[in-house]
């Protein structure tokens, strides 16, 4: 309990650190938000008076600590462009986004076992030239391009999946969901294997390992029943860390596919200059991450009986 | 191999590319790829291969200063971790551990959103995520010489700390860092071109591969090229990257 | 099974480049008796012992064969591959790191009971408890369902054993089995392992580097260095009576860590 509390901690104050960041640096850009808001062509008065309304004139210190106030109410603030609360604009974009994370991870862990297992197997063999091929590919395609790339040989050709888009139906939103997952998925795989070949091999030499074999267990129930179960810990680890690689990937892919979610609405806000929006983004993505960390940790302790025995 | 040659070209793309990068010839715009012009015009008629070899006059140089920077400050701040130790340390490695942690790049884009586009947005937050891995490098590599040698860092500590650093550390450090200096680059090249895509990084008209591929991308179904050639480069620069940094890190363990 | 023997032939190790590491041993030992392999680390002992269990490790390759020979002169060569599992066992030098770490014990000892004898439900718990018995384990059922972190080295050992003999082989392979163990449990464990010996009619071919345990429970003594045989012969000859200087050498090193034991 003495980690989770320590995890905790440490949470609230990536959180405050993001929040003081990313306002830090709206105070330090000078952007005028009304004047973003209403143009060029509006009058000095108008910007003045919409500043105020929105607050943004107030001393800086009292402008951070109604914020951090109403976070600690669940309350984001409004959006400087639209006026809507920014938690109902997120709570409509969050599904979209988390729905595309998801999906990309399921799908790069159903690409990351088989071709690890394959590797494996024999290593230096033809499966394990074969994926190490993928991990190259994989780390420097560009998702935005690969992105395009499925578009244009997938989607506009066979019309299973659609280009870009999201429609209201269950079924037609996880079609339009397929090829963007993928597409993050391609970016978050290679690291998968490269992680997990090395665990697995590394376990595959290890004294525990090698006793069932000379107990006359074969080779693939080595594999599976003895050395991956030892193998998954390093892999646990990083999918805590690829959360936040997955969801820049989703901003890009978002983009891409034209996907309403998270990321495709931060692009918008920030070119609006809409703090709150850019602001209770970032901090709903710290959450996430913070999250997820907690639930790989979990995960990591459900794995290990070492671990579990030692709380 | 395939590095030098992209170095290369970004010293002489200017020199080889058949047409001006920026010439507008309204006329002939979104042209099939010809004789003339072998991948084609974009949307104001430029010069599609022009425009792509004269990006890694871009693309580079940007990327290089980015991973240059990040090494910097992280080889600063890890020498200061690394030898003032205690609270310092501490609190620079937490640092490093929520920055690991954060999804910082949609940090990124928020920062450069702000701060408005352009190359010096890109250096300062290219390094205030990139600093980490090269900090902790330093850090374990001061930590080990410190082990190594323990009675005689007791008193080389009193000759005094700089020197120190300067000639034992740095020596040792100086493969490691390299080795990721070189992958540091291919990610620069990656993240630089996805932010310019997303409209964050290097701003049109200026040829840049991530900038030319949304460009492209309106005129996908017609054009393909205009989206295929930029990609390819980056993925091809990448690779190339990716195993100089991969042989150079198999170097170290050997 | 008097009278029976087992009989290495030219056993073999070689590295990729072709340089041998264990170079032709051939040895015959009767059955129901102990082989103790000595020689310092780097000799082969450790190899030799694998490779008659077909165990080398990736890049070595391996020749030779094993055979069983009968009173009347007649040989049968055993296939090694499949062997495991059924006519010879092996325990190993660290049986913490030998049991796996997320797998109960009973889990690790019904895997062999499964695959070779197809044992299920309550005949195959049985089973276990019997084998658990069988190596002086007091209270099976704890121990079944216990972790390998929650037992102490000497009782994994037995674990071990338990495990290597799931299947009743006729040859046990023991690669330093008490290195890792104290001293009074090493007594323990050598103890349990003359049993065994006594009551399943068991061959045991124990590599170790600790003269003193070798005494204890070999019947012959090879000397191994740099791969070759230097010496072979009844324990106590070779002991009390080395032909070989590099044996004299080994004895002596001993020797010398006694006295500086007893000094300090």
């Amino acid at each position: 309990m003495k980690g989770f509390a320590k995890k905790t901690g440490q949470a609230v104050l990536l959180m405050l650190g993001c929040t003081l960041l990313v306002f830090a640096i709206q105070v330090l850009s000078g952007r005028d938000p009304g004047r973003a808001i209403l143009g060029t062509q509006a009058t000095q008065t108008a910007v003045d008076a919409l500043n105020h309304r929105l607050g943004v004139d107030q001393p800086l210190l009292g402008q951070y600590l109604d914020f951090v106030a109403g976070l600690a109410r669940g309350d984001l603030g409004l959006s400087f462009y639209s006026g809507a609360p920014v938690t109902e604009i997120l709570a409509g974009r969050a599904p979209v986004t988390a729905s595309l994370i998801v999906l990309s991870f399921v799908i790069s862990l159903v690409i990351t076992f088989p071709t690890t297992l394959l590797a494996v197997r024999n290593p230096g063999g033809p499966a394990d030239v074969i994926s190490r091929g993928f991990v190259l590919a994989g780390t420097v395609i560009p998702s935005f391009w690969l992105g395009i790339l499925l578009i244009l040989v997938i989607a506009l050709p066979t019309g299973l999946f659609p280009a870009g888009g999201y429609p209201d139906d269950p079924s037609g939103q996880l079609r339009a969901l397929v090829l963007p997952a993928i597409t993050v998925a391609v970016g978050l795989a290679p690291v998968q294997i490269r992680t997990l070949r090395s665990a697995w091999l590394r376990a595959m030499r290890s004294p525990y390992v090698e006793a069932p074999r000379s107990r006359g267990v074969g080779t693939t129930r080595l594999l599976i029943s003895h050395a991956l179960p030892n193998s998954l810990n390093p892999l646990v680890s990083l999918l805590a860390v690829q959360a936040g690689w997955a969801a820049f990937g989703a901003v890009i892919v978002e983009n891409t596919f034209r996907l309403p979610g998270i990321g495709q609405g931060l692009i918008v806000d920030a070119s609006h200059s809409d703090f709150p929006l850019v602001n209770g983004t970032t901090l709903l993505l710290a959450f996430v991450v913070v999250l997820v960390s907690s639930a790989a940790d979990g995960l990591a302790r459900l794995l290990d009986p070492r671990l579990r025995s030692a709380q | 191999m395939i590095v030098g040659l992209f170095a290369l070209l970004a010293v002489v793309g200017p020199v080889i590319a058949p047409m001006d990068p920026m010439g507008q010839d309204l006329a002939g715009r979104l042209a099939q790829p010809s004789a003339s012009h072998l991948l084609g015009t974009d949307a104001f008629g430029r010069d599609v291969l022009s425009r792509v070899l004269v990006a890694a006059r871009i693309d580079l140089p940007v990327c290089i200063a980015a991973a240059l920077v990040s090494a910097l400050v992280g080889l600063v701040l890890g020498a200061a971790g690394g030898y003032l130790g205690g609270v310092v340390d501490a609190f620079l490695m937490r640092l490093g551990d929520l920055v690991m942690a954060f999804p910082t790049y949609v940090l990124v884009i928020a920062l450069i959103a702000v701060i408005g586009p352009g190359v010096p947005a890109i250096l300062v937050s290219f390094a205030l995520v990139g600093w980490v891995s090269y900090a902790r490098l330093l850090r374990e590599e001061i930590r080990r010489v410190r082990r190594e040698d323990y009675i005689t860092a007791a008193y080389l500590a009193g000759i005094g700390r700089p020197t120190v650093l300067v000639r034992h550390v740095l020596p040792n450090a100086i493969r490691p860092v390299l080795a990721y200096f070189v992958m540091d680059v291919m990610f620069a090249i990656l993240t630089l071109a996805a932010l310019s895509y997303l409209g964050l990084g290097i701003q049109p008209p200026s040829p840049e591969w991530g900038t030319m591929v949304a460009e492209g991308q309106t005129f996908l179904q017609t054009h393909w090229w205009l989206t295929a050639a930029p990609g390819a480069m980056i993925a091809g620069l990448g690779l190339g990257l990716l195993l100089v940094g991969e042989s150079l890190e198999r170097r170290l363990k050997a | 099974m008097n009278g029976h023997a087992l009989e290495l032939r030219d056993i073999t190790v070689t590295l990729p480049e072709g340089r041998a590491l264990v170079d032709q041993v051939s040895v015959r030992l009767a059955v129901g008796r102990c082989l103790g392999l000595v020689g310092e680390s780097g000799s082969g002992k450790s190899l030799l012992l694998r490779s008659i269990i077909g165990l080398l490790p990736a890049p070595l390759a391996g020749s030779g064969s094993v055979h069983r020979v009968t009173a009347d002169g007649t040989s049968e060569e055993i296939d090694r591959e499949a062997a495991r599992g059924h006519e010879i066992g092996m325990i190993f030098q660290e049986p913490m790191r030998a049991l796996n770490p997320v797998r109960r014990i009973s889990w690790t000892l019904a895997e062999p009971l499964r695959m070779h004898l197809g044992l299920r439900g309550q005949a195959l718990k049985e089973r276990i408890r019997e084998q658990l018995d069988a190596v002086g384990i007091h209270d099976p059922e704890r121990v079944a369902r216990s972790y390998p972190h929650q037992l102490s080295g000497g009782m994994l050992q037995r674990v071990m054993i338990a495990a290597a003999l799931s299947t009743s082989p006729s040859l046990l392979l023991c690669d330093e089995p008490t290195t890792a163990l104290d001293v009074t449990t090493q007594a323990k464990i050598i103890e349990l392992l003359h049993e065994l010996m006594a009551e399943r009619d068991l061959t045991l071919v124990f590599v170790s580097h600790d003269l003193a345990v070798i005494s204890q429970i070999a019947d012959v003594v090879a000397v191994m260095r740099e791969g070759r045989l230097v010496e072979i012969g009844g324990a106590s000859d070779v002991i009390a009576n080395p032909g070989h200087p590099y044996t004299r050498m080994l004895l002596a090193s001993v020797e010398h860590m006694a006295e500086q034991k007893g000094e300090r």
